[in-house]
This record gives structure tokens, sequence and C-alpha cells, in this order.
């Protein structure tokens, strides 16, 4: 009698399977990984712009560059800038935009909310401002991620000067 | 004769064996190859950024306190008020950000400006940087919130753009990733004395 052994069908696919399992689990492990380091420079980028933005905003308040309470509001959808550009030589590509914003800007000193805090520290005659400013910028599902930054400056400093 | 039959593998099935295996050991070894040289290179990108960072910070601290500023497109001084140079600073693509002609480096987490291994590997390489006033740059007066601002503001107001290339190779001019980092740095002591 001859008898020919080998896998069966079940036992052949079983194997496919396994085998196809774990290739697509190693290449969706590579693809997140790759997301979430390409979401961390985004980050990065976005952070750079929102403080470059609030350092210079921080500086018009200095100088009273920005008029008198109520200051100047942004536009609804904030200011467009670019966070991230992938250049090739002297193309680029992949680029990816944010919206820079800030909140109205409170006076907190001397007689405003949070007087407290600087009475002791600085000349009572000097305006402080709060700065709320904040950044959106899609992400790769093009879902929102935002940062915001909240800092205090010395108001009209160099005018009086 | 007496015919003696061994149970074994065909010469075809260990030759489908080894094939199969070698093709599998083949896509392991690709895979780490690939996962192995993307953790380098994201390693030597956050060094560098580390580094550039750094290095513009030092950079913005200086314009900050200082009692005026002398800057070209290619170095910036922090002046005293006899306008003696306390600061100087230029780029050296072969030894970083040089401030007053040692290289900028930083003591905790210890990193400097390292862009080739010793057996010639390039990682990186500072490219170049422009520095100038903001008044200067035609990228600002599109922008309405930056346009918005005094004149006199916008002229003691330093832009500094670094331009780096991870290379992450043998040949400088085939780089993996061209980077750039910038600084928005007013100085008040030049918007007094201006």
């Amino acid at each position: 009698m001859n008898i020919n052994k080998g896998f069966t069908l079940i036992e052949a696919i079983t194997a496919i399977m396994i085998i196809s399992v774990i290739a697509s689990s190693i290449m969706m492990g590579i693809t997140t990984v790759e997301k979430k380091l390409f979401k961390i420079r985004l980050k990065e980028k976005a952070f750079e712009e929102l403080k470059n933005y609030t350092d210079f905003m921080a500086s018009r308040l200095m100088v009273g560059d920005m008029g008198e309470i109520p200051r100047l509001n942004p536009p609804d959808q904030g200011y467009k800038v670019i966070i991230y550009q992938k250049l090739k030589k002297n193309e680029s590509l992949d680029v990816y935009s944010a919206n820079i914003s800030y909140e109205p800007i409170i006076e907190c000193g001397p007689c405003g909310k949070g007087a407290k805090k600087f009475e002791l520290s600085i000349n009572n005659k000097a305006k402080v401002y709060q700065l709320n400013t904040s950044i959106i910028w899609p992400n790769e599902q093009d879902i929102k991620d935002t940062l915001w930054l909240s800092t205090y400056q010395i108001g009209d400093a160099i005018v009086k000067l | 004769m007496k015919n003696i039959r061994y149970a074994a593998f065909t010469l075809i099935e260990t030759m489908t064996t080894l094939m199969v295996s070698g093709i599998i050991f083949l896509g392991l070894f690709y895979v780490f190859t690939v996962l192995n040289n993307k953790f380098e290179e994201e390693f030597i990108h956050s060094e560098l950024t580390d580094y550039c960072n750094y290095a513009l910070d030092d950079i913005a601290e200086s314009i900050r306190r200082a009692h005026d500023i002398a800057f070209s497109s290619q170095n910036i001084q922090e002046l005293d008020q006899n306008t003696n140079v306390i600061n100087n600073y230029t780029l050296d693509p072969l030894r970083g950000i040089i401030k007053n002609g040692s290289p900028i480096y930083m003591t905790s987490p210890q990193t400097k400006y390292n862009p080739t291994e010793k057996n010639g590997y390039m990682k990186y390489e500072l490219e170049r940087w422009e520095i100038s006033s903001m008044d200067r740059i035609p990228e600002y007066s599109s922008n309405i919130f930056y346009s918005g601002a005094g004149a006199r503001l916008k002229t003691t107001t330093i832009v500094i753009k670094l331009y780096a290339k991870l290379i992450m190779g043998w040949d400088a001019d085939k780089p993996a990733e061209y980077l750039s980092y910038k600084r928005i740095v007013f100085s008040p002591g030049m918007y007094i004395n201006s």
C-alpha cells in the first residue's frame, strides 16, 4: 500500500495565516512608530513657531506696540504659519501649516486680576499683562493637535523709560 | 540483495525548506536593518536638534541682554555700552557654531558638534545661517501679525535661520533630510539705542 504523507490543507492554511499575522503585525508596528515619530517632529516645530510668536508678541507689549486695552484681537482663525516642510533641494514637499492665535490680553497689575502676584516684585506703576497663545495644527489623521503657552509681560516698559 | 529504505527528506523537500527559510531570514534581516537605520537616524536627528536649539538659545540670550548688537548675514556680535564685543558668534560647517573662537557645546546632556565619524561616515552638517532684521525678510510682510508691528520694533528684532543637512551616509550631496531652525529675538538694547 502506497501512503504519501504530507501536510493537510488545514495545517497549511493555519501555517500561512500565522505567518501573515506576524508579518502584518511587524509592518503595522513599523508604520505606527514612523507616524508617532513624525507627530513628535510636528510638535517640536509647532512649539518652536509658537515660542517665536509669543516672544515677539511679548516684545510688542513691552514697547507698547499693540494699542490700548482692549488689545487688538486676532482673526477668528488666527494667523496661518508653515510649521513643517520637507525640503528636497529647492523644492518644498509635504507642507504642514498651522494656525496661531492669542486670547484677548488680560491686564494683571497693579489693580487687575492677579495683581497680588506682582505687586511686591515690581514697581506698582507698571502694567503686567497675561498673554495666552495657542497653535493648532492637523496631524496625520487630520485631527487637530493644540499647544498652549501662558506668560506674563511687563507692558509699555521701554516707552516709560 | 535486500533493499533498505530510510525515512528522510528528499532533495526537493530539503531545497524547498532551505529556500523558504532563506527568504524568511532575508526578510527579517531586511526589516531589522531598516529599523536599525531608522532608529540611528532618529537618534542623530535628536542630537542635531538639541545642539541647534541650545546654540540658538545661547545666541538669543545674548541678543536680549545686549546693550547693542552688530550683525551681518554671517556673524552676530553682542556689544557693551562702549561698543566692545562681549560675544561673537560665527558658523563653521566643520566646527559648528563658534562663540568667541570656541565651538559651542552642551554640558548636560553632553552634546557637541560632531558631524563625521572617524571612518568618514557623515552624520550631519550645518550648511549655513541667515541673520537679518525682521523688516528685511519678505516672509513677515505677508503675515498680518508681524507686518502690523511698528517699524522700529521690526528693525530691532533679529531673525536667525539655521539650515542643516541630516546626511546619514558617505555623500554630503545626498542628504536624507534638510532641516531648518529659527529664532525671532527682540533686542531691547538696540531698540533704546536706535
